[in-house]
């Protein structure tokens, strides 16, 4: 039979236009980027919240002060934290909000041992031990009936201020005491690019610097494995619906496969497109704040490690849809194989920090890994200035490539006679022997 | 014409179609027969190019099925589906497209289609939404949809109640007229009785019968006569056996014996006689002991068993 475009084409519209009019691919579009913006408002307030409450109640301390250095310190006072840095100019410009302050009252006591009994009676809220010598170690100790996992260096920070305002109290004047207490906020981090100038690392690029490969790299993976999902779930539901027989006497069985992977790697293609504009435009105050402009080049490449990998996977997936003999068998084996894909995550911080380290190098060209790997690589380098060399993307290209056409040229063995068993999954040797045959 | 020529196919070894060789002329409709297993799906498979055979020839006017001039062929496969979430008349029209129709004339197909098979009011519903006969209407359309040159069938009966079984019956015949090549394969032996003109009948992968239809009942009949006649038939010379059924009598002759001389010896006896009328086989009969006798095993032919070998292996009434 002759390869028929139309045939193709008219494939491929109904796959898109069946999926997109989906309820589930509404909800997908829709829910996934909410999902998202949902557990991050909702843990960065409870965060925030939990501080703004710690913040916000007075504290009572027992003092153990066996030093003496700080017998004549103040026994209460009020903190006020200092202002938040913001990375938004207009929000830097607008009128400072009042900023809550939190009472402090220093009990002292005699030991630790009558402290830790206050603690254990409730009577007060935490213990602090100054030990007698203090000026030689320079550590203290804060005991607290804490269940949180992770505790945040904000609510330390009013008694470390007590603790540095009366240790140099007498031996430094008020603006020097001050500086000391923001020293540790007002350093300027300066790295050298590979250019060899000198730019300023702020809070905004160090941010953009992982997010950025994240976003991008979590986009590119999304979209192969929501692509292959939906080429899955089509093979497997046309081969239980055992409708294939009737149309493959109008249709080639390789017009059939390339109007699938066309159709439905178009549908997943639309997914992220949607999710990367809104994306991009949320995020565009952040990157134009950061300095950091994507390259067209970076999103040039983006689309064609899509479209090799998309067709890797999508050949995987049609196989995997053909060789088994439902959707829920073809999920748990797909799912395995999706797991290469987003496999360079775990290494996440390796690919940020050395985007040309071994490691990053090796799992970009390999083909399962690569496509992942490398948009991680190069929106890492994108922020850094990391110069990612030409002749690996070439290659990971490259072998992605043909890596994708021996598993088309497979896939499409496999789905020519695949769709024609039913009730059965063949194990490895039966599926050696279909691939001979076909 | 369909011309099958010394087709073989084999799998594991073991030869599924074992060089069958027949032909189907257009504006005919030909039985494709044969038990479970017999390898009918596998020989349509290779009508229908979805898989090629290991030796032997399939042309459709003289062109090769699998070439770039391949016929337009529809199939209906005994195990059928339906995309379920989509408009009838989508699901209908898309069948038609990848027919390289038009979308404009496949919709138009469609829903003349739809009106034959008194769907059209169901056009609009999600497929879904019919009923299980419904579908099987619907399916039998895909099939229909395109006018193709060679349409296959398989069971295309089952699952309709009587009135859509005319309904059918009626289209395939205007099909025929119209001059499609019609293969239909069915275990349903009085319909191919009603429809078809001639039959090929395969038993694990050999040709056992093949001709047309009333002349392999012909070659089938025993020498028997239903007598319908007032009174009691004696033996008469020539007669092997005379057994009584229902409101008439089964009269066997001997193998040599005439027919005429035996009802002149009836009539001579004085037996009033209103018919005396061979006895034809139903295909079913022929069927059932075509199998059981286990003809067609690989026993190197290719060809229709006798009816003697028939006979000999226990067939014989």
């Amino acid at each position: 039979m002759t390869f028929s475009m139309p045939k193709v084409l008219t494939i491929a519209r109904r796959e898109y236009l069946t999926t997109v009019r989906r309820p589930m691919f509404v909800v997908t579009l829709l829910a996934t980027p909410m999902i998202f913006l949902f557990a991050g408002v909702l843990s960065t307030k409870s965060q925030v919240d939990d501080a703004v409450a710690r913040m916000s109640t007075a504290r009572v301390v027992a003092l153990v002060d066996s030093s003496g250095l700080f017998a004549d310190g103040p026994r209460s006072f009020e903190y006020q934290a200092p202002r938040a840095p913001t990375l938004d100019p207009r929000e830097a410009a607008k009128p400072e909000k009042p900023r809550p302050k939190v009472p402090v009252v220093f009990r002292p006591m005699a030991d630790q041992v009558a402290a830790l009994d206050s603690l254990e009676a409730g009577k007060v809220k935490q213990v602090l031990v100054v030990g007698s010598n203090f000026l030689e170690s320079g550590r203290v100790r804060l005991y607290e009936k804490d269940t949180r996992v992770f505790t945040q260096s904000a609510d330390d920070r009013p008694l470390r201020n007590w603790l540095v305002r009366n240790l140099l109290r007498g031996r430094a004047d008020s603006v020097r005491i001050e500086r000391t207490l923001l020293l540790g906020r007002s350093m300027d981090y300066f790295t050298q690019n590979p250019d060899g100038s000198w730019a300023l690392k702020d809070d905004a690029k160090e941010i953009t610097g992982f997010l950025l490969p994240f976003a991008l790299g979590f986009l590119l993976a999304m979209s192969i494995v929501i692509g292959g999902q939906y080429l899955l779930q089509g093979v497997s539901e046309e081969k239980e619906s055992r409708i294939l027989e009737s149309m493959l006497c109008s249709v080639s069985p390789d017009e059939l496969l390339a109007g699938k992977l066309l159709g439905l790697g178009s549908a997943g293609l639309t997914l992220v497109a949607v999710w990367a504009s809104v994306g991009i435009y949320s995020s565009a105050g952040i990157l134009a704040l950061a300095h950091v402009t994507l390259p067209p080049a970076l999103l040039i490449l983006g689309f064609l490690y899509f479209l090799v990998g998309y067709l890797f996977y999508g050949a995987i997936m049609l196989s995997v849809g053909a060789m088994t003999s439902n959707l829920r068998e073809a999920t748990q084996i797909s799912g395995y194989l999706t797991l290469l894909n987003v496999c360079p995550f775990w290494m996440m911080v390796k690919f940020l920090n050395a985007p040309n380290s071994a490691l990053a190098v090796g799992m970009s060209l390999f083909p399962p890994t690569a496509a992942t790997s490398m948009m991680l690589r190069m929106s890492a380098s994108a922020v850094s200035g990391a110069v990612i060399p030409p002749w690996q993307i070439a290659t990971s290209l490259g072998l992605l490539g043909v890596s994708a056409i021996i598993m088309l040229l497979i896939g499409s063995r496999l789905f020519r006679l695949g769709m024609l068993l039913y009730g059965k999954t063949p194990n490895l040797p039966e599926i050696l022997k279909i691939l001979r045959q076909a | 014409m369909l011309q099958v020529r010394d087709v073989i196919k084999t799998y594991d070894g073991r030869a599924v179609v074992n060089k069958v060789t027949f032909d189907v002329a257009a504006g005919e409709i030909f039985a494709l027969l044969g038990p479970n297993g017999a390898g009918k799906t596998t020989l349509i498979r290779m009508i229908t190019d979805i898989v090629r055979p290991d030796s032997g020839t399939i042309t459709f006017d003289g062109h090769a099925v699998s070439g770039a001039s391949r016929p337009s062929t529809a199939y209906l496969p005994e195990e059928r589906g339906l995309y379920k979430k989509v408009p009838v008349l989508d699901a209908l029209a898309y069948f038609g497209e990848l027919k390289s129709m038009s979308r404009a004339d496949a919709r138009r197909e469609s829903i003349t289609l739809l009106e034959e098979f008194g769907l059209a009011n169901w056009s609009r519903k999600n497929v879904a939404a019919l009923s299980k006969g419904m579908q099987q209407k619907l399916q039998l359309c895909t099939a229909l949809i395109g006018r193709p040159q060679l349409l296959i069938l398989d069971e295309p009966f089952s699952g309709l109640d009587p009135i859509n079984v005319a309904v059918l019956e009626n289209v395939l015949r205007q099909r025929r007229a119209e001059g499609t090549t019609v293969l239909l394969s069915t275990h349903q032996m009085n319909k191919v009785e009603q429809q078809c003109d001639r039959a090929l009948m395969i038993n694990r992968g050999h040709m056992v019968l093949y001709g047309r239809v009333g002349e392999i009942r012909q070659q089938y009949a025993e020498n028997t006569y239903a007598l319908h006649a007032d009174g009691t038939p004696q033996r008469v010379p020539g007669v092997k056996s005379v057994v009584s059924e229902n409101d008439h009598w089964r009269v066997a002759l001997e193998k040599n014996a005439h027919p005429a001389a035996v009802l002149k010896a009836l009539l001579d006896q004085g037996l009033a006689v209103r018919a005396f009328t061979p006895e034809v086989p139903p295909l079913e009969d022929i069927f059932v002991r075509v199998v059981e006798a286990g003809l067609g095993l690989d026993q190197g032919r290719s060809g229709p068993p006798t009816v003697d070998e028939l006979q000999d292996v226990g067939g014989a009434r």
